[in-house]
């Protein structure tokens, strides 16, 4: 299969979905590539995912049904849970589960919108991309990998961006849900350069020292930190407990 | 009237055993349609509570108070 489309080229589809108020969010090749084109890259699928929940996928078949659209494999008991059918000559794979994905109705909650501007202003709803990126790690598909960097990418922008533009603990979770994602307990080295840039708070310095991985990065935080007494006993009783990477 | 509860007086069996003993009080209440004798006081002071025969309606009156009390995170939304 041709890796040829992206979200414009499903519009109509995905604006009949949102009509017809089918609870889904995009997955998958075409997911990403909305998250590519944000960063100016173009990543093209084969076809399009779609993830909802079961009751919203027998929704959709039967929809598809009245419409008379070729269905190519419907969901069975005791396989996988998905249905695939075309839809204007492109193949659609409608999932109700996927691996390290949490349930289609929480996906299709948390989704972000994306706004087809060329095609009439469809909103389109994409999972998060925290969500794709676990879920794509956890699939581990040779053809995957470029997709993982794409998203792997996207999300420490937004690590990044959280740390100069947001307020309180919101400053810390696109970090901290990236470092859960990738199962890592410290950042990588180049990630943690351009947080440390960007610490002002306490609770950076906090999070910070705990997770950046070399010495001479913690060394910097604890010479950086705001002169507050308590923050600097905080912050090297933890540099003294951390263990560190060579480098 | 409460009282400060005396240290010694204490233990995990009286406690499990006085709170059993009055969730089955209010159960019979319930069952005999009375007012509950232990009620949770929280439930009085709770927007999103609704009683176990609640109407779809009901139901979704708690969800929209629900909704005000812990909303959900705005959606991110990007222009292509």
């Amino acid at each position: 299969m041709q890796a040829i489309h992206d979200l414009g080229d499903y519009a109509d589809f995905l604006r009949e979905l949102e009509e017809h108020g089918i609870l889904f969010a995009v997955i998958g090749g075409c997911a990403v590539g909305g998250y590519a084109r944000l960063m100016g890259e173009t990543v093209l699928s084969g076809d399009l995912d779609i993830y909802l929940p079961q009751e919203s996928l027998n929704d959709l078949l039967a929809w598809l049904r009245r419409r008379g659209a070729e269905i190519r494999k419907r969901p069975r008991p005791r396989s996988v849970p998905v249905a695939v059918f075309f839809w204007d000559g492109k193949e659609v794979n409608a999932l109700s589960s996927s691996q390290a994905l949490p349930a289609p109705q929480i996906v299709a909650r948390t989704a972000r919108e994306f706004v087809l501007s060329k095609h009439g202003g469809v909103v389109v709803p994409v999972a998060d991309p925290f969500d794709l990126l676990a879920n794509k790690l956890a699939v581990a598909r040779e053809k995957d990998r470029p997709h993982i960097e794409i998203l792997r990418r996207f999300c420490e922008e937004e690590a990044v961006a959280a740390l100069s533009q947001e307020q309180g603990r919101q400053r810390l979770l696109p970090a901290r849900r990236l470092l859960e994602v990738l199962n890592r307990t410290t950042l990588t080295s180049e990630l943690a350069e351009r947080l440390i840039e960007r610490a002002a708070e306490p609770i950076d310095y906090r999070f910070l020292i705990s997770k950046v991985p070399l010495e001479r990065q913690a060394r910097r935080l604890l010479d950086q930190a705001p002169e507050l007494p308590e923050l600097h006993a905080e912050l090297s009783a933890i540099f003294a407990s951390r263990k560190f990477e060579r480098g | 009237m409460l009282r400060p509860m005396r240290q010694d007086d204490w233990s995990l069996e009286k406690e499990e055993e006085r709170a059993m003993a009055q969730r089955a009080a209010n159960e019979r209440a319930r069952r005999a349609g009375r007012p509950l004798p232990y009620p949770n006081p929280w439930d009085a002071v709770d927007p999103t509570k609704v009683p176990r025969d609640a109407s779809p309606e009901e139901i979704h009156r708690s969800y929209l108070e629900f909704s005000k009390i812990c909303r959900p995170p705005p959606c991110k939304r990007y222009t292509i």
